[in-house]
Formats: C-alpha cells, structure tokens, sequence
C-alpha cells in the first residue's frame, strides 16, 4: 500500500514549571492511503500532542521536539520552514478539532470560513470559491446550503458545526484528515451521524484519516488499524482486528476489559447483605412530575413534561437519554433542589413537596446525591474533612470533632481513600478521587436513596470501571437504592436492574434493562441504541444504523424548547403502555 | 434590531429624566434663595428676581414648566450674568470643548488600540512590559497632575508651546495629551487582555491548519475579535474625558464649556450649573446610546433581545 | 491540553486504588496558594511595602515634625525645603511636610472609607440580586442600570454643591453610585457559582440559605471583590482630588492632596515644590494600588492556578 505519512522515533517535550516533561516519547507509526489509523488512549497519554506536532500546530517553546522524523508524501515534514508548512496545512493535511462550539471564528460567516481555505491554497476567484464551498456544505450534509452559507457559527447546532468544520478540513480534498477527538463533544446519535459522514467523505475523496480517541467503540467501527498511546509511549500497534481480539499489552487488555459493552449479557448482581429489604416496595414515587423553565418572551422550556414511575428498594433504575432531554432535572426535581411545576414525589410513602422546610431538611438525610463533575461539586476552600463532615454538622449527627474526625476517617476507608489525606484540599486530588470523596460525603448521613448524576461522564475508562465497581460494593453492603442517571448506555446497562430511557422531558420507553437492549421497542431507544459504537469490529462492521434526521435530535435546551414545539414523535399526546410484563413503551393515545 | 434599539433609547430617555428631576430637586434643596447670599439687593429686585425665575410659584408647577422648557432645549437664564441665556452659553463655548474632545477621543482609540496589540503580539518580551508600564503610569497619574506637569517642562521651561490660551493648532497639542493618557492606558490593557485570549482560542488554531499565513490570521481572524470589547468603552472613555476637560479647561486657561462649568460651581450660579449639568448629561448618554448601537453592529452573537449577556 | 498537568514526578505516591498521585508534602488551602503566589511577585509586594510606608508616615509623619497643619507664618511663606521645614512652607508659611502627610491622611481616608462603604452595600445589594435572581434580580439590576448610566462626577459634583461640603459629604456623594460596580461583581459572581454542584451538593444536604451564602458562595467570590476593592480605593482618592481641585473638597484648612495642589496652582511655576510634594505622593499611592490589585488579580485567578 502507498504510504501517505510515516512517524519515526517522535519524541517530543514541554518545558513546565516543574522541569521538562516528555509528552511523546519515541512513537513510531505510519499510515497509507485511503486507510483510517486510530489512535486510542486517555487522557495525558500524548495522542493530541502527536496529531499537533504532524501539523507543526505545537508552539515551541514550550514544546521542543526532540527527535524523530516525520514524512509525508516523501517529504519530511520538520525540515519544512513555517511558510512552506502553511502551503501543506489546510491543502493536504486538514484537521478538525474537539470542540465544535469553539472552533469556528464567532464573528465570520460560515461560508467564508470555507471559502477562505479554497482561496488560499486553490487561487480561486471569489465566485468560483462560493460555488465551491456551497457544494462542499450540500456534500457533508447541510441542507439549505445557500442560506447556511450566510450564517454566523451561534446559528449552527452542535453537529452542524462539526460537519461545517469537517467542510473546511476537506475543502481542498487533502490526502490526510487528522481529526483529533471529533466527537467527543456530541452526543451519542450525532456522533454517529459524524461518524457516518466521515467514512462517506472518504470512500468519496479517497482522503487517508487519523482518528484521535478515547473510544475504543469509535474505533471499532472506524479504523483499519491501531496505534495505542499511554503516557507518551505506543505501548501496541496492530490491525483493529488483531488488537481487539488478541491484546498483547496489558494496558490494551486492561481497556478493553474495563469497557462495559451493550452487547454482552449483564452480570447477575449480587444479593444485598441488608435482609430487610423489600423488592416490591416501592421506596420512591414519582407521578405525573413537571418541571418547566420560563426562558422569558413566551418561551416555555418542558424540561420535565409529567413523568411517573417508582424506583423500588435496593434496585437500581437508570436513566439514559441525550443531553437536554430532563434527565438531571428530573434528579434535581426529585431531591427539591428545584420546585416542581407540578406532580408528587412521594419517599416511604410521604409527599416531600409537602413537608415544611425543617421536615424537609430532616428528609434529605434519607435522599443523598453524587454528582457529575468531580472538580465542580466539591468546595475548592474547603478541605476534606470538611466537605464530608458539612452534612454531619447540619444535621447534628456527631457531638464532639473527635468522633467527627473519626466517622470521616471511617467514610474516606469505606471508599478507598487514604484517611490520612483528611486534611487536603479537593485541588490535591485526581478525578477519580474527587469522585471518591462525592460518595464519601453522600454517605456520611446514612441515606436510603443515591441519585448519581452523570458520575462516570467526567473520568476515563479505567477510572469509570473502579467507580462503578464501588458503587455496587456500596449499594450490596448499605442496601442502598439508587436512580443512575447517564448518556452512556453501555455504562446504564450494567449497572441498572430496569432502565427508563428519556426523550424531551418525556420517557419513551423502560423496562428492564437485558429487556430494554434486547427488545427496544420506541423508534427513538432503537436509534439510540443502534448509535452505541461497540468495540468490537466484526459487530460494527455488520451492524445497520437507524438515523433519525438531525433536526429531530435536541442538541442544547433552548434547541429542545424549539423543537418541542414540533414534538417528531407525537409525545405530547402520547402516554406509557405496558406492553408486556415490565415493559413501558410511549404510545400515542388514540 | 428595531426593538433592541428602541429599548436601549427608552433607557436612556428615563436615565435622562431621573438626572434632570434629581438636578432640579437637589437645587431646591439648598437652603434659603438663591439671591440671599448677595447681600446688597434690595427687597423689591430680589422679590422682582424670584418673579423673573419663577421662584414665588408652588415647587410642583416649577417642576413641570422646568420639564417643559427643557423638551424645548430652554434652559432658563442665568442667576449671575442676568441677560445671558443658558443654551446661548453652552452654544457659544461648545466649540473649543468639542475639538478637543473629539481629538482625545481618535487618539485614544487609536493609540490604545496600537499599543495593546503590540503588547499582546510580543507578549512577556520587553516591548510587552514596556507599554504596560506606561499603560500603568497612564492610569495612576491624574489627569491634571500630568496636565501641570507637561505644562511646566513643555510650554514653561521648553518653551514649546504657549503656556495658556487656545488660539493657533499648536495649542491642541498638551490638552489634547492630558485628556488622552488615561483612556490610552485603559484601552492598551483591555486590548492587550483581550488579543491574548482571542490568541489561544480554538478557532485560531482552525485558522492556522487551513494553512493561512500570520499576517492574514493576524488581520482576519485575531484583531477584529480582539478589539470588540473596546467597543464597550467608547462610553465610559467619553465620560472620563467630558469630566477630565472640567480642569483640563481650567488648567490651559481655554474657554470651552468646563471652564463655564467651573466658574458657575464657584459662583453658585444654579441655573447654569443645572444648564451643564444636564447638557452633559446629554451627552454621555448618548454616547452609551452609541455604544450600545455599535456593540451589536460589530459583535454578531449578541442576542438581540434587548439584553447583552453578561 | 493534554500535555501539562499530568506531570508524575518520582515520588509521587499511589494510593490505595492505585492511582497514582502527585501529592505534594505540604497541604494548602487556596488561601495560602494564593498567598505564595503573591509573595512570589516582587511589583506587587514592592507596592505592598510601598503603601504599608505611606500609611505609617502619614499617622506618623505629622507627629514628629515641631510644626502643625494650620498655623499661619507669615514671616515664612513660600519657602523652599530646608533643615526646617523639610519640604518648605506654603503661601501662608505653613509646614508642608505636615500637611502633604495630613493631605495623604485625608486621601487615604476618603479613598479607604468610600471602598469600605462600596464593598458593604456592593455585596449585599449583589448578593441579593445574585442568590435570589428571577424577577427580585431584574427589577434590582435595572435600577442599579439606570442609576449606573446617569454620569457619576455629575451626581457628586451635584450633590457637593448643595450640601455643606466636608469629609463626609464627600464620602458619602463618592458612594452614592460607587457601590454599583461592587454589586455586579458580587451578583455575577453569586450567580456563576450558585450554578456550581458544590452549592447544589449542599442544598441537598439542608444547608440553610445563611450556610449557602456564608461558607459557600461568598468565600469563592471573595478572590474578585478583593481586587476590586483594591482598585476602587485609587479611584475615590483620584475622585476625591478631582473634586478637591474644583473647590468642592474638604475645606480649608483641612487638606487633601487634591486641594493642596489645586492651591499650589497659584505660584507654582515660582514655588514647583509646593505642587510636587503632593503630586509625587499621589501619583506613588494611585500606582502601588493599581499593581497591587493587578498582582492580587493574577494571584487569586484560579484559571492561572496550576
């Protein structure tokens, strides 16, 4: 095969305030024409640092690259000086970026954001560009081309942003696509649209791609081949099928593992060593729950649009869906950090919307909550021992600091802390850690009722599996009841005994959760399931897509306030059925 | 657009009224008439003077026709000079005042604006540290210490310029410097703070995969972002010169509205002082107005719903 | 970025989980991080100890000359410094080493006095706004809108012509719309971390709306209002000057440093030291608060924190 780029002993540093540090440490890959390379890794692993030093995108100082060699077309690319590397970006290496939301110039017209690439490097007259860039937009799928040209960024939802750059990065149909992290920002139904676009546009144009990621499942269904990176060293490069199947590294073996996959069966939970507890009670009640935002000038945002269901004593119940569609409001609704617009919650029976604040402020010690970002939830002026022994304080569960040193030291154990970091500040710890004191303070008042907001979305893979592992030691040691609520349905699937999955403020669908994957039933869980990538090659190879058009899929609230005004699934007139045992589908009602 | 500009003018029309009912109350808090203090008066002038001021008649009624006459651009007569008119003064004294102002207004921008971008492009290099120390002298020394100061080495001891009036162009030069080092110190730092952070943007790093060269990036992509929020300080920068020309005025010996400003505050020349007052008020509003307008011409992601997100 | 941050050094320790750590030896609170940061920057420590000795001198200054701040010599006017009177006397024969120090006395006051009045009515009126929000914010933010529109030197100057001129009065004119940019400050803030999980977390433990305020919000949103305040202290001692120069000041013989150079107008190109005395202090004092409160800026910006 023609080999497009080949990387040779790259070995590149950053100077810090700590001294040097070296980012990439003697890589070597290579990649041919028309092929797609993945390289995989978490964060800090150098796979960014790698893509940007291929574009010369690097500023240096503070990075130097070191040593090693990189050719592209027969040409070494760090010989080049700064103008000759101007003519190669843009032309035959284009790239796109992470972030949609960030990465087109806010204050300059889309269409001129493309034009100026195919200015650039094609000498085109201004009216040869425009007819070239409006074709470029019909090609990666922006409908209404004439008008999207003529519009500023703000105007684009999330995933057209992506496509627009996607436009850009092949305006001059280069024979490299780097694309570093392209769908990390989306939500899972755009990514696979994303996705689906780029394998397109390279059958089309024939471009070769490098494929940035901490997805494995992304590469799976992308990648011929593999490059996996961990902290500057490729520790195992190989075909996609050979590293999935046959892992040589252990820190190959070890993601892969850590990976919950949609398509395995669930793991059958362990029995509770609380005996009094009571699977067909339900411990909390949720009818008819309404939770509306005025976004002023008439708009009404449904953020919760009148949903029921119980969550039952020592189960978990998941929640899934994209972002905006109310799942952490409903969480938030459900613990009264925010009035309801309308419905009940009841807990053991009672009504919590009609306790008075002092019966209410006694309630919460029953109901606790983790939450999704382990650097924004905890107080960065407070140190450990203070964040977990606030509620302690509130609800006067200690009586002298002694014995609130010593429950503190007892939860920071329970979670697999040192408790001899009591004293630390939240700065001084990793994510996972973080994530560790969250459940530490949740616990200190002995709750019955967790609500894990998006626990895992902020962590990386191996972190996720030792967080999820902890909270099912956790749920089977205290009996506790949780409602997960996650966009990540692998994740839910494992973790959850039902799964409710929610759409615009609604539920569509939910029963349990082998039932939910192996039989969904509402259009829209069959096109969130279908857009799961697998990491498995031969089952993303074979595996048929069911896309929704874009429109249909809410990329931010305010897009969801608009759209559900057109409501493409009938919802708003439509109420859950039970159509076999357990199984709740949303039917429009006749 | 309309509506946005419609409410934003609203604003400022209710800004304009609270300022002028707050003028005219405050002046009739001060204790006694305004005519006890000339002592020599006999009663009958002095009962003649409150006829002639409409003095004598009930607080409400001189509250409106007050409000009238100022829709009508009257703003009375003065108290110390008794034929002269308040509108004719300020008309008469306007102009002075006016060129200096514009010319401090175009220098600031534009050297603020230059000064800041060159920091940010050498940023942390000695041109970098140099500007803002300068930038930081300029807003530590007020306005009319510096005044005296280039006066006393420039025109005093140099001999450069005339030391006082406002007759040939050369006189433009030191007041003009005066009025316009704050605002270049304030606009060099917002430019520089603001190029730096549009530097590291994602969409710069866009722009240089597509292979476009520094000058263009520069041009295209990094100043037109970078010098928006300079926009948002064409108001405050106005008032601070409007205010700054008040001694500035005084200290030149140039007879424009601040020196008018001044001798009525020593004076006690109420209705004069309410005259400027409100005739400055006028001004710096609009100038708001303005911005306000601008920041949503130059700036397209702001809603225009009548809010700038903040 | 990936490439920063992630710097395992040699003796970092693994804890129990295994996850490797950088725990430094020493634990610090933001507080002290801060604090180090500061210290480490040598304009604004410099300033520090610059404004720590104008606030001695001017308590001290005044005390171990023989002379005092009012009384007339008029044998002695308009004298050059000397052993005597060490910076000369004014066109009344007064000391002018006492009064520059009495005149910065007078500026610090005012300049320190108006900040302390702007940061009381600032953080509650903001706090207000921003922990409440909805309709109780926008009514509020609209009239502290208006009222920020209407030109401030105007209002002072305004209400110094009407009411007996004085310490006082200037304060309280200086704050009568000083105090807004503090509440928008504290409101932004609240706002922005109101948002935060930290705050949610502790509403869903119960904690009180006090406890909220008090422990949560207000200590994160202290690192802006300090600078804030640092740079609003310049900018009522430069206000205050202004007003001083255009008669409306505190009154004779008290002196401000505005007043004491809008007197030294008079003469000066004959008796310059008259005018730079005052001048020097402050310009030396609006400038050490200004790189005070930029150091302080970059010091508590948690975003430069690494």
């Amino acid at each position: 095969m023609e080999k497009i780029l080949t990387v040779k002993n790259l070995s590149v540093s950053f100077q810090t305030r700590a001294g040097e540090f070296d980012a990439v440490k003697d890589v070597n890959f290579e990649i041919g024409k028309g092929e797609t390379l993945g390289i995989v890794g978490e964060s800090g692993s150098g796979k960014s640092v790698t893509a940007q030093t291929i574009m010369r995108l690097i500023p240096s100082p503070p990075s130097k690259i070191k040593s090693g060699e990189i050719e592209f077309l027969g040409q070494s690319l760090l010989a080049k000086t700064d103008k000759q590397m101007e003519a190669i970006r843009g032309k035959d290496i284009g790239m796109i970026f992470q972030d949609p939301m960030t990465s087109l110039n806010p204050t300059i017209k889309v269409g001129k954001q493309i034009t100026e690439v195919l200015r650039k490097h094609q000498n085109m007259s201004s009216s040869q560009a425009k007819e070239s860039a409006l074709e470029m937009l019909r090609l990666v799928g922006i409908k209404n081309s004439d008008v999207r040209f003529n519009q500023y960024p703000h105007q684009f939802s999330g995933g057209m942003r992506q496509r627009a750059m996607i436009a850009i990065a092949l305006a001059c149909r280069p024979s490299l696509l780097i694309a570093d992290e392209p769908t990390t920002a989306l939500d899972v139904t755009i990514q696979a649209q994303i996705l689906d676009l780029m394998k397109d546009m390279q059958q089309k144009l024939g471009t070769s791609i490098i494929l940035i990621t901490h997805d494995l499942g992304v590469v799976a269904g992308m990648c011929d081949r593999v490059v996996v990176m961990k902290e500057g060293d490729v520790v195992e490069t190989g075909t996609t099928a050979e590293i999935f199947k046959n892992p040589q590294h252990p820190y190959t073996q070890r993601l892969l593992n850590a990976l919950p996959r949609l398509d395995e069966p669930k793991k059958p939970k362990l029995a509770s060593a609380k005996l009094n507890l009571d699977p067909r009670k339900p411990l909390v009640e949720v009818k008819g729950l309404k939770q509306h935002f005025n976004l002023g000038k008439g708009n009404i945002l449904k953020a919760v649009n009148d949903i029921s269901f119980n969550i039952y004593e020592g189960e978990t119940l998941g929640v899934v869906g994209e972002s905006g569609c109310g799942k952490s409001t409903t969480g938030r609704t459900i613990l009264r950090l925010y009035e309801p617009t309308g419905g009940s919650v009841k807990f053991n029976g009672t009504d919590i919307y009609d306790l008075s604040p002092r019966k209410m402020k006694n309630m919460r010690k029953d109901m606790q909550m983790i939450f999704q970002d382990p650097y924004a939830s905890l107080n960065p002026r407070f140190n450990i021992m203070d964040i977990i022994g606030e509620s302690l304080d509130i609800h006067g569960l200690v009586n002298s600091r002694a014995e609130r040193k010593k429950r503190v030291e007892e939860l920071l154990d329970m979670v697999g802390l040192n408790p001899s970091h009591a004293l630390r500040y939240p700065h001084e710890f990793s994510g996972g850690q973080r994530q560790r004191i969250g459940i530490a303070r949740a616990l200190a008042v002995d709750p019955k009722f967790i609500i894990c907001d998006e626990p895992l979305s902020a962590l990386d893979v191996s972190i996720q599996a030792q967080i999820v592992k902890l909270l099912e030691e956790l749920q089977q040691r205290l009996g506790l009841t949780y409602l997960f609520i996650a966009h990540d349905l692998s994740m839910v699937k494992h973790i959850s005994d039902r799964v409710a999955v929610m759409y615009m403020g609604k539920i569509v669908e939910l029963a349990e959760s082998e039932e939910l994957y192996a039989n969904p039933l509402h259009p829209y869980t069959k096109t969130l399931l279908s857009a799961i990538p697998i990491p498995d090659p031969e089952v993303e190879a074979n595996k048929r897509r069911i896309l929704l058009p874009e429109e249909h899929l809410a990329a931010s609230q305010e897009a969801a306030a608009t759209l559900a005004a057109k409501d493409p699934f009938n919802l708003e007139n439509s109420q859950l059925i039970e159509v076999s045992e357990g199984h709740w589908v949303s039917q429009p009602s006749a | 657009m309309v509506r946005y500009i419609a409410s934003k003018f609203l604003y400022m029309l209710l800004s304009l009224f609270i300022l002028a009912s707050a003028t005219f109350f405050l002046m009739k808090a001060i204790p006694g008439n305004p005519f006890m203090s000339e002592k020599n008066v006999q009663p009958q002038i002095k009962e003649r003077l409150m006829e002639q001021y409409g003095l004598n008649k009930p607080i409400a009624e001189q509250y409106l026709q007050y409000l009238g006459n100022l829709v009508k651009g009257d703003l009375g007569i003065s108290m110390k000079y008794q034929n002269q008119e308040v509108s004719q003064r300020i008309a008469d004294t306007f102009s002075p005042s006016l060129q200096i102002g514009i010319f401090a207004i175009v220098i600031s921008i534009v050297v603020g604006i230059v000064l800041g971008l060159i920091a940010a492009l050498y940023h942390r290099k000695l041109i970098d540290n140099v500007a803002m120390i300068i930038a930081v002298l300029g807003i530590a020394v007020p306005s009319f210490v510096l005044a005296t100061l280039i006066q006393y080495i420039f025109a005093l001891k140099l001999g450069w310029f005339d030391v006082m009036g406002f007759n040939e162009p050369s006189d433009f030069v030191l007041p003009v410097i005066a009025l316009a080092v704050q605002p270049i110190a304030f606009i060099a730092r917002l430019t520089r703070s603001s190029m730096l952070e549009v530097l590291n943007a994602d969409y710069i790093k866009t722009a240089k995969a597509k292979g476009l060269n520094g000058f263009t990036i520069m041009t295209r992509h990094v100043v037109r972002n970078g010098i928006l929020p300079v926009v948002t300080y064409v108001g405050p920068m106005t008032a601070n010169i409007v205010t700054g020309s008040v001694v500035i005025e005084q200290i030149f010996g140039i007879g424009g509205i601040g020196r008018v400003f001044v001798d009525s505050i020593t004076n006690r020349d109420y209705t004069m002082i309410m005259g400027v007052t409100i005739f400055y008020g006028v001004l710096l509003m609009l100038a708001r107005f303005v911005t306000d307008i601008l920041y949503v011409l130059v700036d397209p992601r702001i809603k225009l719903s009548g809010r700038k997100g903040s | 970025m990936s490439a920063s941050g992630n710097n395992n050094n040699k003796n970092a320790t693994t804890d129990v989980v295994g996850e490797p750590i950088a725990l430094q030896q020493e634990s610090i609170s933001l507080w002290q991080d801060a604090w180090i940061r500061l210290k480490g920057n040598k304009v604004a420590m410099f300033s520090l100890g610059t404004l720590i000795v104008i606030i001695l001198a001017s308590i001290v200054g005044p005390m171990i000359s023989a002379f005092n701040y009012y009384s007339n010599d008029l044998m002695n006017t308009n004298k050059a410094p000397s052993s005597v009177h060490w910076f000369g006397t004014d066109n009344l024969g007064r000391d002018m080493w006492v009064r520059t120090w009495m005149g910065a006395r007078i500026s610090l006051i005012v300049g320190l006095a108006a900040a302390a009045i702007d940061l009381i009515i600032g953080i509650i009126y903001g706090g207000i706004m921003g922990y409440f929000g909805g309709r109780v914010d926008t009514i509020m933010n609209k009239f502290s809108e208006i009222l920020y529109s209407i030109p401030y030197l105007l209002v002072v100057i305004l209400l110094l012509v009407v009411f007996e001129p004085g310490l006082g009065t200037i304060i309280v004119a200086l704050t009568v719309t000083g105090w807004i940019t503090m509440s928008w400050i504290v409101r932004g803030e609240i706002m922005q971390l109101k948002s935060r999980d930290f705050v949610l977390a502790a509403r869903s433990m119960g904690a009180s709306a006090g406890r909220q305020l008090f422990k949560h919000l207000l200590p994160n949103a202290l690192g802006p209002i300090i600078v804030t305040v640092t740079l609003s202290v310049p900018s009522a001692i430069f206000s205050e000057a202004f007003l001083s120069f255009l008669g409306l000041g505190v009154q004779a013989p008290v002196a401000s440093l505005g007043s004491m150079i809008n007197d030294a107008l008079t003469g000066w190109n004959l008796y310059p030291w008259r005018m730079w005395f005052p001048a020097a202090l402050i310009c030396l004092t609006m400038l050490a608060f200004n790189l005070l409160g930029d150091g302080l800026r970059d010091a508590l910006d948690p975003k430069l924190r690494k």
